[in-house]
């Protein structure tokens, strides 16, 4: 049993990482279903909830966890704000080529973001403090209990919103506009304030998953990439716009990289899930979950 | 606009002729510099403007270019005009593997495997220290032998490249094939059902703007002596798009203005800071939204406007 601990150990913490990763990619697939559109600057809205829940609980002195709420309230606002301005054209017909408008506007919004974000808070990396501190002993392995709590609330987030999506009159709203927008539209569901709705709710989890790993890893302008791009690798993989698939996905994601980390290199860990796409784009390319059905 | 293009082409041809007469050496750096922008935004501007392929792995190809070209050059001893070409075809046959991988898909899925490549290929070469040097970069012999001050060799040489390249670009969009891009941007399902392959000529497309990319890597390479991740940034691919963006996407003149203006002003301005970025990304959303054209499209309605304007003075005229 010794022998295998660290290889236990390792794995956890790739469920942990997986499932706010997971959360992320949620994220993306509700604006991906609602909107049809991938949105480039999920990483830039990760960042934004980092720093805004750095500075509730560092320069206000506030608890971590109230930072944690400011942060996914801030970033759907600005998530709301930012679909308004930008993205309505898209169904106002004023857009000739539709994915070519929303890539390079999303991807134009992170360009300014990252370096508003290096402009205002400076290059430098900071750490923001711990949810809570200590570890817990499960005999064979030992966890840092701040980063189970950023798990537990991660997937507390996330059964949040699959009630949301599943249970009450707004995840059926928005569920109806996934699968026909015109239909929809002609029922009398209110489409273009539901797309701003969806887009902020897309953008407050990427803000939640980085104020849940902001005290984890360091928090500084460019640090959405990287979890941005594992979020895109697990849409792909799990079926663009499949809810299933992005949770499923995000934990195959997890699991993948540590055991890469276990079993190869620590170095390479953010080459695993690289590796991964290129295997599904290869054999599968729908993805794991074939179509992207959106309640399945 | 036709007209308005050629004039502008001739201007800025005439002060291309012009300039090693009266500039110095640091001016013509940075015109060399803007150089290597204008071919990178142009064949990007191939693929994303007129076939409708948006990637985001251009600048991570040019690095690439840059560093086969770099090695070979450094290790084996080939002299960099050929090694250059090495670099070019190497970059050419990696994009038409990453094409044959993803373009039978959406267009989100060439995005979303580029933007992925890109980070990850940086990530590997700044680890990868025994073979690519890191973060520190790896230094490589010049194109012009060992001597400096040979920056009128090296701007004559950059520009005629882009000449070469801005001419193909043009001959290939103008021809057959750029129809058949042109046609499958604007609807892919009725251009497959026209009898198009749709597949193999995104193929193409994307094969041949990322082997341009990789010849003007691997130049820029052989220029600064120095090949870095730097190169592969997501922000220099964020600067490029800028430029193709802003100065109108799917334009012959837009890449060229966007991409010679974009590059003077962050030259300039860089002792402010890095905020020239942030306007940068700033104006290309602001683009995106109000002004899909860019300049060029600014241009072609100021033109079309002078000519309407004339038109109705001759009909009172004759009235």
């Amino acid at each position: 049993m010794n022998e295998l601990s660290p290889m236990l150990a390792q794995l956890v913490n790739g469920l942990i990482i997986g499932s706010i990763y997971g959360l992320m990619a949620l994220g993306l697939t509700i604006i991906f279903g609602v909107l049809k559109i991938v949105n480039f600057s999920h990483g830039e809205f990760y960042m934004l909830g980092a720093y805004v829940s750095y500075f509730v609980s560092q320069t206000m002195g506030l608890h971590p966890i109230l930072g944690i709420f400011v942060a996914i309230l801030a970033t759907f606002i600005i998530g709301m704000l930012i679909e308004k301005a930008l993205l309505t054209p898209l169904f106002e017909n004023k857009v000739e080529r539709k994915d070519e408008y929303a890539l390079l506007i999303t991807f134009g919004l992170s360009l300014f973001l990252i370096n508003m974000a290096l402009a205002v808070f400076g290059p430098f990396q900071k750490s923001a403090p711990a949810l809570t501190s200590g570890v817990i002993n499960l005999g064979v392995i030992t966890l840092s209990s701040g980063k189970v709590l950023a798990a537990v609330i991660a997937i507390g987030v996330l059964l949040c919103t699959l009630f949301i999506i599943n249970k009450t009159w707004l995840g059926t709203a928005l569920r109806a506009i996934s699968q026909d927008r015109d239909a929809s539209a002609i029922m009398g569901i209110n489409a273009k304030r539901l797309g701003s709705i969806a887009f902020g709710l897309g953008a407050c989890m990427a803000g939640a998953a980085g104020a849940l790993l902001g005290p984890v890893f360091l928090v500084y302008p460019i640090m959405g990439t990287v979890p941005a791009i594992k979020s895109f690798v697990i849409i792909v993989l799990g079926s663009m716009g499949s809810i299933k698939g992005a949770i499923y996905g995000s934990l195959l994601v997890g699991i993948v990289e540590s055991m890469g980390v276990f079993l190869l290199s620590p170095a390479y860990r953010d080459v695993y899930s690289f590796l991964i796409l290129i295997l599904i784009l290869l054999f599968k390319p729908k993805g794991l979950f074939g179509g992207a059905q959106w309640n399945n | 606009m036709e007209q308005l293009e050629k004039k502008m082409v001739l201007g800025l041809l005439l002060v291309a002729l012009v300039l090693p007469l009266f500039a110095n050496e640091y001016t013509l750096h940075i015109v060399i510099l803007a150089c290597f922008y204008v071919i990178l935004s142009s064949s990007w501007n191939l693929l994303a403007g007129y076939s409708g392929q948006v990637s985001f792995a251009h600048m991570a190809l040019a690095s690439l270019g840059a560093y086969t070209s770099g090695l070979l050059s450094l290790k084996l001893g080939i002299h960099p005009v050929i090694s250059m070409l090495c670099g070019s075809l190497v970059t050419g046959l990696v994009g038409m593997l990453i094409g044959i991988l993803t373009l039978r898909m959406s267009g989100s899925y060439l995005a979303l495997t580029t933007i992925a490549f890109s980070e990850i290929y940086r990530i590997v070469i700044s680890l990868e220290y025994e073979i690519t040097n890191g973060q520190v970069g790896l230094s490589v012999p010049g194109l012009f032998g060992e001597s400096g001050s040979k920056v009128t060799y090296y701007y004559t040489a950059i520009a005629l490249v882009v000449m070469i390249v801005l001419i193909g670009i043009q001959k290939l969009v103008k021809s057959d094939f750029g129809l058949t891009i042109r046609a499958i941007r604007e609807d892919e399902t009725a251009a497959a059902a026209m009898g198009t392959k749709v597949v193999r000529h995104k193929v193409i497309v994307f094969a041949i703007s990322s082997a341009i990319a990789g010849l003007a890597g691997a130049f820029l390479a052989h220029y600064t002596l120095l090949v870095s991740p730097e190169m592969a940034t997501i922000t220099e691919m964020g600067i490029v798009i800028s430029m193709s963006v802003i100065g109108g996407l799917g334009t012959f003149i837009g890449p060229l203005l966007g991409g010679v203006s974009l590059s003077l002003i962050s030259e300039y301005v860089k002792e402010f800071g890095n905020y020239h970025l942030m306007v940068f990304g700033l104006i290309l959303v602001l683009v995106m939204r109000f002004s899909p054209m860019g300049i060029a499209g600014v241009l072609a309605s100021f033109g079309t406007r002078k000519r309407k304007e004339t038109s109705v003075q001759q009909i009172k005229k004759e009235v």
